[in-house]
């Protein structure tokens, strides 16, 4: 896996980080404060189809894409937002990733990566998923359970 | 909890039909409670995603994962807790999560049935690999720290 760098001029702190969540009534979880959040299960990547290594994330920059682009294929997915500076604290690098002439995927100019931090065990990487669900805002809510 | 009164009235349940041919096998159905009938049904459901169920990429939900999922949740059902939030994860695992008071244990099966666990209490958490060959005794000791009161005491071996 390419060690990816923390691009804090293209991504600022402050941008929102989307990523959409799976329309299932158990991927929200409630709080104590009657408000609900989506599962950690979300914020987690434990690997892809035919690789081996990468936990790497992907979310949607707020600053190119909206709302609808993103749900446009995907009706019933809800979407949840989290700040870039949150997974920076917790050690990960924000990257862009812009997906172009990609033969699988359609072209995508708001995609980035939230990449864990080098040698990040498995265990940690599930305690920082929590952390960034916690924070997690919502920018469109689908069929939720409340 | 595993008490002959309990067991008793569980077994109605054995008219319960099999949710999942390929899960019954694993679990005996007639010692089966009814949180653990429900988690059953809800391991199918998940089981029959697609692959890119996650709109991200991922694989379906693995058979290694699902099975493992199995032997957790029968771990905890015989504790008699009540059953869980069971979440897809990307890549192909599951994760099982409940809460009770400001107490919460999620327990996540990665793809290739290796285990890792989280435990919360109030703004304190603490989360580790668990061993698969001991999973049911690790898993019961956790379910018995959520739904308890004593402190939590570090990994239980």
């Amino acid at each position: 896996m390419p060690v990816r760098l923390d691009d804090r001029i293209s991504i600022s702190d402050e941008e929102d980080l989307w990523r959409r969540v799976f329309p299932d009534r158990q991927c929200f979880k409630s709080m104590d404060n009657g408000r609900w959040r989506p599962s950690s299960a979300i914020f987690l990547e434990r690997g892809k189809r035919g690789d081996e290594t990468p936990r790497e994330l992907s979310v949607h920059r707020s600053s190119l894409t909206t709302p609808e682009a993103v749900l446009a294929p995907y009706p019933h997915h809800s979407l949840a937002a989290i700040k870039a500076s949150v997974p920076r604290e917790l050690g990960y690098a924000v990257c862009p990733d812009p997906i172009k002439d990609d033969p699988e995927l359609p072209d995508d100019p708001s995609h980035a990566l939230i990449c864990p931090p080098t040698g990040a065990g498995i265990s940690k990487l599930k305690a920082n998923a929590r952390q960034m669900a916690l924070k997690a805002t919502w920018v469109a809510i689908r069929n939720p359970p409340f | 909890m595993a008490s002959a009164a309990v067991f008793s009235r569980q077994i109605p349940e054995m008219e319960e039909p099999a949710t999942n041919s390929q899960l019954s096998g694993v679990v005996l159905l007639y010692h089966a409670t009814s949180a653990l009938l429900i988690s059953l049904r809800r391991i199918g459901e998940l089981k029959r995603l697609p692959d890119d169920w996650d709109s991200y990429g991922s694989p379906r939900i693995q058979q290694l994962a699902a099975q493992r999922a199995v032997q957790v949740l029968s771990a905890a059902a015989m504790e008699g807790v009540r059953p869980p939030q069971i979440v897809p994860v990307s890549g192909g695992g599951l994760q099982i999560e409940w809460t009770s008071a400001n107490r919460e244990l999620e327990i996540e099966i990665l793809p290739d049935g290796s285990i890792e666990y989280l435990i919360v209490e109030a703004e304190q958490t603490y989360e580790g690999p668990m061993p698969a060959e001991h999973a049911d005794l690790f898993v019961q000791g956790l379910v018995r720290w959520l739904t308890g009161t004593n402190a939590y005491a570090g990994p239980i071996r």
